[in-house]
């Protein structure tokens, strides 16, 4: 009878349209992968069974999602640290495993293949939230507290190299970053690296984010000292990016090369984002049909069931159905931000901001890179993209800040 | 840094990235959307390999041994597939393949829609012509103009192409990801052309065009063209001698099998490389019928056999040099000593063995016993020397080792070590009689025909073992000489110079004095060398017959192997003679008209 009360208790917190997001994206997930492993050549037609693995992967996930929200809270916090250094476990084992694609990525567990960056992601973001958010904690100490934890799982992804899972990781430390009790300055200061070295490929776009950047600090009315500070800083490393540029990967150098210039390279690099693209474009309005996607069916996409996915789904179901994609996201995003309002918990606030960010990042990324504006680099697309690794991440993401919501009745 | 506030900022700024994301399906979808239609629709990028040309095969002086031919193929475009079922029976009508076979070729290639399959290569010109007055109907099919291999010879040593199988195809996409292999595509299956065959394939050239969606070709992109140029293999000079092998080929007994090897004494390039029986290597290249396969896999005289290289068979007396050779310089006996008197057989316990001349060779020095190739002489020599001795002799001089010929697939010999004998029979003292049997090179000794060559071509060359080999260099597509210096090894033979000079003098004693066994190799003008053999086959066919030696005019120049199998008469009687007619072949037509050969390799 308690355990009934309890349940019932903790139920009405939980968030239902979040759930549902989550769900309805699965679904379409399962149908995008059935079309996108179809295809058709006259009255001929093949499907590959992919989906059907991806369904038992759905089971296993909410499964999963139960367990993390029944996992007692204190217990769920012991966890946290021990889980961070097993995924950097694993991203160090992944490094010694045989290369698929010119990467290694994947753990081999028999049939199964394990991605830990996935988990590493949710790990990094719970260990940060639980660092950061320490009572009186000094601008130094959170910037060291940061490169200790964020460093060694970024650099073990671009030794992969895993240039795409490495960016939503800057993107991550940079929103839990944002939200913590950091000062302005010093996040000004720490972000304006990545800026510098973006605009250090155009010496004129380098000059005007200077002056702009040094006129922000200097309405905050800083010391001399820290403007210089910056000033160097950043110098240096416009300086520094044509060495690093050097030290990049032929292929690497060319993906970023072919962003800028799909057409560059229409065979290698630039050949997916223009294979995407034009099957987006070609989905139109009210896109071509269920499994009726030319670009799909001609096999002129690629890696259409994983990265690809979404140009499935747009040239399919066009603007419609891409927007209604977008929507869901966006909603779940909607949610998950709207969850940081009952909840007063420094620590767990970080570690759902920690977690939007990530949410948003992979799928504004993803869909970006189908659209063939941001450089193609592997990354799925959450919820819908094929593969057993991502999905449980995900699921469990959205179960811990379920756990949150639903427990912090009775927690502190 | 959380309130109210802030949160509700928080739904903007996440809002933005995905209103950016909105911005540019709208602009792809709806505005820019029928241009991209027209591009799914019409046009697309597409990759057209343009395959190399496979490198030729020729003989020392050009002569073509494997060219390519013009052949037409009949090939299908899946995408512009109508009605499967109606094609594969219209192809069927006309060409033997089964209906189901077309079928799964195209099921495998379903996801590569615009990938041109071959269904038939070398169709018979009559059958194209018949074939094309319909193919209006049938918009997938079409026929190419390409090459076929063609081989000018029938040989074991060139090797043969043929279809690339599953296995294969995976291992060489694995070892040259950028060769272009296909699971069309035909590669070297043995000899010269698997051994040479990334080198003779070439690399494939890459040509991007853009396609309507009905396969077209819309508009050719000459923008990449420059870094994929193709590159055709490289054409093949081997070390034979055409005339030399033709000739060889055209006097072998009719209806017999055996071996036939002359190498160039001073660098040990093959001149001749002769196997009999042979098979037509031009079936593989074309489509191979399963009937004519079948045939050769279960022909009883195994013509898919290589005998010069793949093939062991008891020395017989062409081993008593090796005994030769250990015994001496061992200082087992001197040349000298005489041993038992030859009165036509050997006792030893209750087995008597024979000597293959019955009235006897009474006694002998060991000069003499190889001269009349007496067996008594090497019993009897075979109770004074202990099996190791004999077994480090064949191992020191590389007769159990492969030659490194350039060829796949090279077997070794066998000689039995005292623990072969003891882990089969258990006894130590039966050695004995089997000593006896191997002093004569019967019984247990087996060599190939071709480590027997390298052996007898080191006795010639004053003890310089030399690798045979059959390549000699690469000629580029623009016809330029390349010289290329494959490392051919060399070392020495572990005899001393006393006894290598005591066995070359025996071995010309055995040709040119009354009473040799080789006398049938004598050729007026030449000096040669040689001992021949006859391995008595116990289940009563007829022996194998040998002869070894070499040929020399102001120095050795060429050595040869002749091995006849199940031949009614003596190694003396036909092997020796069939030498004797190479080497006077050799010099009056190979040698008069080019001079010496060893100048190129």
């Amino acid at each position: 009878m308690l355990l009934l009360k309890t349940l019932k208790k903790r139920l009405r917190h939980f968030d239902w349209w979040l759930f549902a997001c989550m769900i309805v994206l699965m679904i379409i997930g399962v149908i995008a992968i059935y079309s996108a492993l179809t295809s058709r050549i006259g009255e001929d037609s093949h499907t590959q069974s992919e989906y059907i693995r991806q369904i038992v992967w759905i089971v296993v996930a909410l499964i999963i999602f139960v367990l993390v929200i029944a996992i007692p809270y204190p217990v769920f916090e012991l966890m946290i640290l021990p889980a961070y250094f097993f995924s950097l476990a694993l991203l160090l084992l992944v490094l010694t495993m045989p290369q698929i694609k010119g990467a290694t990525r994947w753990i081999m567990l028999g049939p199964f293949q394990l991605q830990p960056a996935e988990f590493t992601k949710i790990t990094t973001i719970l260990l940060l939230a639980k660092e950061l958010s320490k009572p009186y904690i000094t601008d130094m100490q959170i910037l060291i507290k940061v490169v200790i934890i964020g460093l060694p799982p970024i650099l073990l992804l671009l030794l992969q190299p895993d240039l795409g899972s490495a960016v939503i990781f800057g993107a991550i430390v940079f929103g839990i970053l944002a939200f913590s009790d950091l000062s302005d300055y010093w996040l000004i200061l720490s972000v304006s690296p990545f800026i510098a070295i973006v605009t250090s490929f155009y010496f004129p776009a380098f000059i005007i984010f200077m002056l702009i950047l040094l006129f922000v600090l200097y309405k905050y009315n800083l010391s001399w000292i820290a403007l210089g500070f910056t000033a160097v800083i950043n110098t240096f490393i416009f300086f520094l990016v044509p060495f690093l540029w050097n030290g990049l990967k032929e292929y690497q150098q060319n993906r970023i090369l072919s962003f800028l210039d799909p057409t560059r390279d229409p065979l290698g690099a630039g050949y997916q984002a223009i294979q995407s693209r034009i099957a987006i474009g070609n989905g139109m309005f009210w896109g071509r049909g269920f499994l009726e996607g030319t670009q799909k069916n001609l096999n002129f996409l690629p890696e259409r069931h994983t990265d690809f996915i979404f140009s499935v789904i747009a040239e399919e179901f066009g603007f419609v159905g891409s927007m209604l994609i977008i929507m869901i996201f966006y909603f779940f995003i909607y949610r998950l931000i709207r969850s940081l309002k009952s909840i007063t918990d420094k620590e767990q606030r970080l570690a759902i901001v920690g977690i939007i960010t990530l949410f948003t990042s992979q799928a504004v990324v993803n869909i970006a890179i189908n659209l063939g504006v941001f450089p193609t680099t592997g990354l799925p697309l959450p919820f819908i993209s094929y593969g057993g690794s991502s999905l449980l991440a995900n699921t469990i993401a959205v179960a811990i800040i379920m756990k949150f919501l639903t427990e912090k009745s009775f927690v502190r | 840094m959380f309130n109210g506030n802030r949160i509700q900022a928080l739904t903007y700024i996440f809002l933005a990235p995905f209103l950016i994301l909105v911005f540019f399906l709208f602009r792809f979808q709806l505005v820019e959307g029928e241009t991209y239609q027209k591009y799914a629709e019409h046009n697309s990028i597409r990759v057209q390999t343009i395959f190399p040309t496979r490198g030729e095969i020729y003989d020392r002086h050009f002569r073509p041994i494997a060219i390519n031919e013009p052949s037409h193929n009949l090939y299908i475009l899946p995408a512009k597939l109508t009605n499967l079922s109606e094609t594969a029976k219209f192809i069927n009508q006309h060409l033997p393949i089964p209906e189901e076979e077309i079928k799964e070729l195209i099921f495998q290639s379903r996801f590569r829609a615009y990938q041109e399959l071959i269904i038939y290569r070398n169709v018979d010109f009559q059958k194209v012509v018949e074939m094309s007055e319909q193919l209006n109907n049938y918009p997938s099919l079409f026929f190419k103009t390409e090459h076929v291999r063609n081989y000018s010879i029938n040989n074991h040593f060139s090797g043969y192409i043929s279809k690339i199988n599953r296995t294969e195809f995976e291992n060489y996409r694995a070892q040259f990801p950028y060769s272009g292999y296909t699971i069309n595509c035909q590669i070297g299956k043995t000899g010269i052309e698997r051994e040479y065959e990334t080198v003779l394939r070439g690399k494939p050239g890459r040509r991007l065009i853009q396609v309507d969606s009905s396969g077209k070709l819309f508009k050719e992109n000459p923008a990449d063209e420059e870094k994929n140029q193709v590159q055709h293999g490289k054409d093949i000079l081997l070390t034979i001698d055409l005339q030399l092998q033709n000739y060889i080929e055209s006097v072998f007994p009719k209806g017999y099998n055996g071996a036939v090897l002359v190498l160039d004494t001073e660098t040990g390039g093959i001149l001749s490389y002769v196997s009999r029986p042979v098979f037509d290597l031009n079936m593989f290249s074309r489509t191979l019928s399963r009937d004519y396969w079948d045939n050769l896999v279960t022909d009883p005289s195994f013509p898919l056999m290589d005998r010069v290289t793949m093939a062991t068979y008891p020395p017989a007396s062409l081993f008593k040099i090796m005994m030769t050779g250990t015994v001496l310089d061992n200082n087992i006996i001197s040349p000298e000593t005489k041993l038992a008197y030859c009165t036509g057989s050997y006792q030893y316990g209750n087995r008597v063995y024979r000597c293959w001349n019955p009235h006897g060779h009474g006694s002998l020095n060991l000069s003499d016993a190889i001269k009349h190739s007496c067996n008594v002489y090497f019993f009897d020599l075979s109770m004074r020397v202990e099996l190791p001795l004999i077994e480090n002799f064949v191992k020191n001089n590389y007769l159990l080792d492969r030659t490194g010929i350039d060829l796949p697939t090279e077997r070794t010999g066998f000689f039995p070590s005292e623990e072969w004998y003891i882990e089969r029979l258990g006894s130590k003292v039966l050695i004995t009689g089997h000593k006896i049997n191997l002093s004569i090179g019967q019984g247990e000794v087996l060599l190939t025909p071709i480590e027997i060559g390298a052996f007898y071509n080191a006795i010639a060359n004053n003890g310089e073992w030399t690798q045979p080999h059959l390549f000699s260099r690469f000629i580029s597509p623009d016809k330029n000489n390349e010289v290329y210096n494959k490392p051919k090894s060399t070392k020495r033979l572990d005899i001393t110079p006393s006894t290598l000079s005591f066995i070359q003098n025996s071995l010309y004693r055995a040709v040119n004095e009354t009473g040799g066994t080789g006398l049938g190799a004598r050729v007026q003008g030449a000096k040669v060398y040689g001992k021949t053999g006859t391995a008595q086959n116990p289940a009563g066919r007829n022996p194998h017959t040998w002869f070894a030696g070499y040929a020399g005019w102001d120095k050795p120049e060429i050595t040869i192997v002749v091995l006849f199998e199940n031949y009614p008469g003596t190694g003396g009687g036909v092997a020796a003679p069939f030498a004797g007619q190479i080497i006077k072949f050799y010099q009056d037509n190979v040698r008069q008209l080019n001079g010496t050969i060893a100048s190129n390799y």
